[in-house]
């Protein structure tokens, strides 16, 4: 199912808290809603559920406009955040409830429920009480819920922000095999990038209600078109410093401080230069070493096991850096710190927005 | 001075848990957080009771006073069993419990919450509240108002505003449908306490259970009857039980309102007028205690019959233990 969202605005009482959301979803595909919360990424999934109405603007489904439409007739499956089972019913009866509701015969709910919950690996559990389960299992039978109906569109509303870190991790892989396998188009509502950089096709970043951008997990990455995205994504979060472009000789030289400017190459020049930049690098981009670049004091080192993330000051201003393990960095040691300038982003500071890629 | 090892701390420690090793740290420590409450559920819960029940088998009476009284076994209790009004007052005390508790206190109580949960909030909270005045009414300007509710023409309000206009015979409504005077009566009152625990119960079932719900394809109704009153099976149970213990031994309204005339004598109004209220002006104490004991008798059997029927010990929940 394409799912077509144009110009969705929603606002409680007189508080906005969608501005003009356009979205297009191709069928089959699977899209993350990336934001802090309150930015108005799970607004917008029950818009689309049809558990909130939109203020004004059109949903579409395959050309349709459902704006109207209640949830039971949009042929979605849903999975929540805290499992929503229902508590006083059974796996089984969980699982089947909405077929119960189009009442489909004992032997087909028996059949749908036996497929649905070998695929989850929950078939042995069917006559307990949802009580007696644990978080992943509950989470199982949640997302079998969701697709025993057979919906066109599935939409998980942080499905996976309850349980253990390892048990994320599992399940992350396991909800997108069986998206894939099933090609049924789905939208992700989460607040960890991780999730939405490794599960989805596209990534949708929003911030207070504000469609930040809508592309690829690489493009996300690598060609922020706002400084929020730059910032919210990637872990160890970008860097960001204040810097001058000048044009001198026919080269474009970014200052950084009085005495030291560095060449921009001409993949990252910008075509027009706004009086205020903000130039963004990060950590695994630039280099921490002892002589040639900015000078910082290394503040803190924080082993992670793969890469040590070194923390950098200079007036008060942070900067981190990734080095491997076995260097020879010290805390409180000056340092020199270079940047590979290849994989700068540069902003306009006002408007934040990218003077790169918009 | 040394330093203490473990053991000695903790067998210092008034608080310690290791039995038998301090003064306090023994097998009968509930006793001491338990004993006060335990004293006065006693005194006042059990103890009354028990001396319903001593009395029910004298002929205490204002006749023989408080002294001269004698044990004369179960004379009282078969007194009852052959009393030619028995069975009247039972009648009555079965139609009264049974239908305010079904139509008002139960019925009225999960429509009204349910409704005031499906409206805007404000809304909802407002109609509420009004249905909470009878409440903070005293009970005689209560009934006083439906006395002229129901009065006869030309005073009574329904036979003014609704019967004289539409062509229809009026009457005084109260000795014309004794029955459904006292029954209005107490379930308009009786309504609220259900329709605030229902309404609170309702409001915390999950936002995201009642969404899935709805997402899994239910309608209003549907949801009702699924979700919504399995979910409060719990506090169903509870007032279910609590009115009726309540309404089988309430009689206050009926009292004021009909003093048990048209035939609204429930049994505990009987009781009250036997031993306490006697128009002859001979206290029968004894057999009012019986009266009394019956009810006694009674509510403990509603209160297990309930809590079978509720399935209580499947409301308790085996622990969740983490597992992939």
């Amino acid at each position: 199912m394409r799912v077509n969202l144009e110009k969705i605005t929603k606002s409680f009482k007189k508080v906005e808290v969608l501005e003009e959301i356009n979205l297009d979803i191709k069928d089959g595909e699977f899209v993350a809603f990336l934001g802090p919360s309150g930015c108005g990424k799970t607004t917008t999934l029950l818009i689309v559920a049809g558990i909130y109405k939109a203020t004004s603007g059109l949903i579409k489904f395959d050309d349709t406009v459902v704006n109207k439409l209640v949830p039971k007739d949009r042929n979605i499956g849903m999975v929540f955040q805290s499992y929503a089972l229902y508590s006083h019913m059974n796996v089984y009866q969980n699982l089947t409830f909405a077929l119960m509701l189009q009442k489909k015969s004992k032997a087909e709910m028996d059949k749908a429920a036996k497929i649905t919950s070998e695929m989850m690996g929950i078939g042995h559990l069917l006559d307990r009480k949802v009580g007696m389960l644990s978080g992943g299992q509950q989470q199982r039978v949640a997302l079998g819920r969701a697709l025993i109906k057979k919906p066109g569109l599935l939409l998980f509303d942080e499905p996976l922000s309850n349980l253990d870190a390892r048990l994320r991790i599992h399940m992350r892989s396991e909800i997108k095999k069986i998206q894939h396998d099933l090609g049924t188009t789905a939208i992700y509502v989460t607040h960890d990038q991780i999730e939405a950089m490794s599960m989805a096709d596209r990534i949708a970043v929003m911030n207070k209600g504000v469609m930040q951008a809508y592309d690829t997990p690489s493009n996300i990455h690598d060609k922020p078109k706002t400084l929020f995205v730059a910032t919210f994504v990637g872990n160890p979060p970008m860097n960001v410093m204040d810097v001058t472009l000048q044009k001198e000789n026919g080269k474009m030289l970014m200052k950084l401080a009085e005495g030291l400017s560095i060449e921009v190459p001409l993949s990252r020049t910008p075509k027009v230069i706004p009086k205020k930049v903000k130039m963004g690098i990060r950590p695994q981009d630039l280099e921490i070493g002892k002589t040639g670049g900015l000078p910082f004091k290394v503040y803190t080192i924080e082993p992670t096991g793969r890469d040590d993330v070194i923390i950098c000051e200079n007036n008060g201003s942070m900067f981190t850096g990734l080095a491997t393990p076995g260097h020879n960095i010290k805390e409180g040691e000056n340092v020199k710190v270079s940047f590979d300038m290849e994989k700068v982003q540069f902003f306009d500071a006002v408007t934040e927005k990218s003077i790169l890629w918009n | 001075m040394g330093l203490k090892t473990v053991e000695e701390i903790s067998a210092d420690s008034a608080f310690s848990f290791t039995p038998g090793k301090s003064k306090l740290g023994n097998k009968y420590d509930w006793l001491i957080f338990m004993g006060p409450a335990m004293l006065l559920v006693g005194v006042f819960f059990i103890a009354p009771v028990i001396i319903v029940f001593i009395i029910s088998f004298t002929d205490m009476s204002s006749l023989t006073g408080f002294s001269n009284w004698s044990w004369i076994g179960f004379d009282n209790w078969i007194k009852i069993f052959t009393h030619p009004q028995s069975s009247q007052h039972v009648g009555v005390t079965v139609i009264y419990v049974f239908f305010t508790l079904v139509f008002f206190n139960v019925g009225l109580a999960l429509v009204l919450s349910i409704l005031t949960t499906h409206i805007p909030k404000a809304a909802g909270f407002a109609f509420r509240a009004l249905w909470l005045i009878p409440r903070i009414t005293p009970v005689v300007v209560y009934i006083m108002m439906w006395r002229y509710l129901m009065a006869d023409s030309p005073y009574g309000i329904f036979n003014e505003i609704f019967f004289r206009p539409l062509g229809l015979d009026t009457s005084e409504m109260v000795s014309a449908h004794p029955y459904i005077a006292i029954i209005l009566v107490n379930g308009f009152i009786g309504a609220s306490f259900g329709m605030i625990i229902f309404t609170s119960a309702i409001e915390s079932i999950s936002k995201d259970m009642m969404n899935a719900s709805l997402v899994d394809g239910a309608n209003i109704m549907q949801r009702i009857r699924h979700i919504i009153i399995p979910q409060i099976k719990w506090p169903l149970m509870f007032v279910t039980t609590f009115q009726t213990l309540s309404l089988i031994t309430s009689f206050e309204q009926i009292m004021i309102l009909t003093d048990g005339a048209y035939g609204t004598e429930v049994w505990s109004l009987w009781a009250y007028h036997k031993g306490l209220n006697n128009y002859f002006g001979q206290f029968q104490w004894g057999f009012a205690m019986a009266l009394a004991g019956i009810l006694v008798i009674i509510s403990i059997v509603f209160c297990i019959a309930y809590l079978k029927f509720f399935k209580f010990s499947d409301m308790i929940q085996e622990p969740k233990i983490e597992t992939l």
